[in-house]
């Protein structure tokens, strides 16, 4: 029974506009970022015809930091206000990050976090706003070539990035005003570029070795579904750390000791770089350096040279794939083929290592650097509702244990690893003294025992536990892991029914003051900009809610909904609909809780009602076959 | 109608609750399900249902993972039919708490041998065997309508499960040699 109609002249309901929408490769030397057009998922370039942005941001005391090309090049002259591999940093507390940041150019400086910040000309930047900078600069290419504000990115994480590195990533989307529909693991991500090529059902591996990290998971892709069977890597393991090692043999011949200039060591990596690449296709290569300091070499690497340097670094990467196999419960002849991603496979030894393990030639049709933007690009134009109907689906993995720190300093997991997600986890606790009102949980990731060994996520309190017996409360703590990986706890004391308040500390990420504030620290530079920006954020996410909520009335209205709540719904969309023309934060986002809050039961009840239908459908037609 | 959350595991897939299913049959439906279900599915829907998509694509993945383990759906189903399983109450079975020492000096001996990784595959193999025969015998207890029937498939649990963890260990073992 429709009470009384709500549509604007004019407009037809539920249309479907085309959504913008992209997908973000932010990759620890180069990031890319790519969009599908006519049905054709390509990366996209910049005004000077370049797909790749070098991860590079180079920061001044009075000016806006500059982006990609132009502050790689600065890199050589200015090494300390310019930051690269800034996602080497993402997530992580300073004392993980100090035997890499002995090797990196930076002045590092400790905040009150525990997380490491750079110190630069323009204050101390945080990895996560170095990201963030990186994020917009795309955004931004890609929204002056689409012409219009993007409603959402799907960006590319390590499938080996842990809860903090994932969360920091987010934060950095957060901050750069780009809604995230989905964070992707990057195999998984050149899996969908692959798979929808050849449409191949099986078994698939994909060795991601990219500048900085090293992924392999294991992937079957069966009727549209992609599920990952495992994966498995090292989240500090990548071609800088060829350049590195390549640079420490550079330095060893040269007769250099690791005391030196920034902008010295600077150079013999680049040049490492250079022999690096220059090896994938000539058998050696002449090296030349000029240190500041007056120190001359000159000399020559072969490339069974550089193979036996470097061997090292992939035998440790096969260490995963072999965990990998196991953990999916399967050997190398069950593998149907290899999928090669990222700047590292160009090296041929690699490609090499990795064809004799998994006992066949590896694929490299598509651009390994290029891949995984495509494959975003895909799932991003999927979720954002451009393919009604499109059956692929993605089903991820969680890519370590979770666990909470328990009596001597053990860990005890509660999510192993490679367990599908979304997952929601219940555990009991209760009080061990009289009258104990709060008490204390450490979760951690990772598969080492100890709680010393395991990577720290947050510490939180429970507060508000009824005063009882020892013994005698029931506390039950529950985590669930989203579909981006994404931690949250709830708590809940069983025997009085209290809700508990938690306040979570994370270990090296960003509380949500921090993210606030950096925000408004942002405003610095473009206020206005900012504020543009979050308005419209607004507005996408309530024409989003308006939509949705036609939808559901316009199909479920008649049966589900008494008069009075139906009255109530359509009164709350009205509202919200002319809230949107207000141009005010503040009062749009009221009218949209209230629209949420007001078809909050009916929501249940369509998916409950929808879903048993469906499922007694779709069982139905099994019977039949 | 029946809300899915207060359903058990078998009645998610449809299944009787029984040991023996069809394993392929369940990963089928698990992914229809799945293709309905899975957050991704609801990226524009309200956030109420993004909530309800999350919480139940988790129960699905939670009873796919228990169902599918020959180990988890023997525990399942025990419970599903009233049975308190204590992991911290040992076997007063004396003839399986022998075979448990003899299997743990096996396995420390298999390590230490000259030759580790051959024997700790032949172990390996053996333990494999063990466990076909545990299932088939589990399920033919399962199918057994009598209270004892139960007790033999708790005590066959119990079996399972030692030698299901043993089976763990010795994978770990076998890592350390890579």
């Amino acid at each position: 029974m429709v009470l009384f109609q709500i549509s604007e002249p004019g407009e037809t309901k539920l249309q479907r506009q085309h959504h913008l929408a992209v997908g973000i490769d932010l990759g620890t030397t180069n990031s890319l970022v790519a969009t599908v057009r006519d049905g054709h998922a390509e990366t996209m370039v910049d005004a000077e015809g370049n797909h790749h942005c070098p991860s590079v941001v180079r920061y001044f005391a009075d000016a806006p930091p500059v982006v990609g090309q132009a502050a790689k090049d600065a890199a050589y002259q200015d090494p300390l206000n310019t930051i690269a591999s800034a996602k080497r940093l993402l997530g992580r507390g300073l004392a993980d990050v100090e035997t890499t940041a002995n090797k990196l150019p930076y002045e590092f400086s400790k905040t009150e976090s525990g997380m490491p910040s750079i110190s630069t000309v323009a204050g101390d930047i945080s990895p996560v706003a170095v990201s963030a900078d990186i994020l917009k600069t795309l955004m931004k290419q890609a929204e002056a070539e689409l012409g219009g504000e993007l409603d959402g990115a799907v960006i590319t994480v390590p499938a080996y990035f842990d809860d903090a590195q994932r969360q920091a990533t987010k934060d950095a989307a957060n901050l750069a005003g780009l809604k995230v529909l989905r964070l992707l693991n990057e195999p998984t991500a050149a899996a969908v570029a692959y798979g929808l090529d050849s449409g191949s059902e099986g078994v698939h591996v994909v060795y991601d070795f990219g500048g900085g990290t090293f992924d392999v998971s294991i992937l079957r892709f069966s009727r549209g579904v992609f599920e990952v069977m495992a994966t498995a890597g090292d989240s500090a393991l990548g071609g800088d750390d060829v350049d590195r090692v390549l640079a420490e043999w550079i330095m060893a011949e040269a007769g250099l000791s690791g005391e030196m200039g920034h902008s010295d060591l600077r150079r013999i990596i680049g040049e490492a770089n250079r022999a690096k690449e220059a090896l994938t296709s000539e058998t050696s290569v002449e090296l030349s350096v000029d240190t500041a300091g007056g120190v001359q070499w000159q000399g020559s690497l072969s490339r069974v040279d550089f193979e036996a340097l470097i061997d090292p670094l992939i035998m440790r990467t096969l260490r995963p794939c072999r965990r990998a196999l196991r953990d999916a419960g399967l050997t190398a002849d069950d593998i149907q083929d290899v999928v090669m991603v990222g700047g590292s496979t160009r090296i041929p030894r690699v490609r090499e290592c990795v064809g004799e393990f998994f006992g066949r030639e590896p694929m490299v049709d598509i651009d390994p650097d290029k891949v995984v933007a495509v494959g975003a690009a895909i799932q991003a134009d999927i979720l954002v509702g451009n393919k009604p109907g499109d059956e692929m689906l993605l089903l991820d993995v969680i890519p370590l244990s979770l666990g909470i720190e328990t009596m001597g300093g053990l860990v005890e997991k509660l999510v192993p690893r490679n367990t599908t997600i979304p997952v929601v986890r219940a555990q009991e606790f209760t009080t061990f003294k009289d009258g104990q009102t709060a008490m204390s949980i450490h979760v951690l990731q990772g598969e080492r025992e100890l709680v010393a060994d395991s990577r720290s996520l947050a510490r939180f309190e429970l507060r508000g536990i009824p005063p009882m017996n020892a013994g005698a409360a029931r506390i039950r703590v529950t985590f669930q892991v989203d579909a981006d990986g994404l931690l949250s706890v709830s708590a809940q004391e069983l025997t009085t029914g209290v809700e508990s308040s938690i306040e979570i500390k994370p270990s090296y990420g960003l509380t949500d003051g921090q993210v606030e504030k950096m925000l408004s620290d942002s405003l610095l530079y473009a206020a206005d900009d900012v504020k543009k920006r979050r308005l419209h954020e607004q507005l996408v996410d309530s024409a989003r809610l308006i939509e949705a909520v036609e939808a559901a009335l316009s199909m479920d209205a008649d049966g589900m909904l008494s008069n009075k709540e139906c009255v109530t719904i359509k009164a709350a969309l009205i509202a919200l609909k002319d809230k949107q023309q207000s141009e005010d934060i503040a009062l749009i986002k009221a009218a949209h809780d209230k629209l949420e809050r007001s078809t909050s039961d009916f929501a249940a009840r369509r998916m409950d009602i929808h879903i048993n239908e469906a499922l007694s459908g779709k069982l139905l037609d099994q019977i039949i076959d | 109608m029946e809300s899915l959350f207060s359903k058990d595991y078998f009645q998610l897939f449809n299944f009787p609750a029984v040991y023996d299913i069809d394993r392929d049959v369940l990963t089928q439906r698990y992914r229809d399900m799945q293709g309905l279900i899975h957050p991704d599915r609801f990226v524009n829907a309200t956030e109420k249902e993004r909530r309800i998509s999350v919480q139940l694509t988790a129960l699905i993945n939670q009873a796919y993972n228990v169902l599918k383990s020959p180990l988890g759906r023997a525990r399942y189903l025990l419970q599903l039919r009233g049975v308190d399983i204590d992991d911290s109450v040992t076997s007063k079975d004396i003839t399986f708490l022998t075979e448990q020492i003899e299997l743990r000096e096996r396995l420390a001996d298999a390590q230490h041998s000259d030759n580790a990784e051959q024997a700790l595959m032949q172990l390996a193999n053996e333990l494999q065997k063990r466990l076909m025969k545990l299932q088939l015998a589990i399920e033919e207890a399962f199918e057994e309508d009598a209270s004892e029937s139960l007790v033999k498939a708790h005590r066959l649990y119990d079996e399972m499960q030692f030698i299901s963890r043993l089976n763990d260990e010795l994978d770990e073992i076998e890592d350390t040699f890579n």
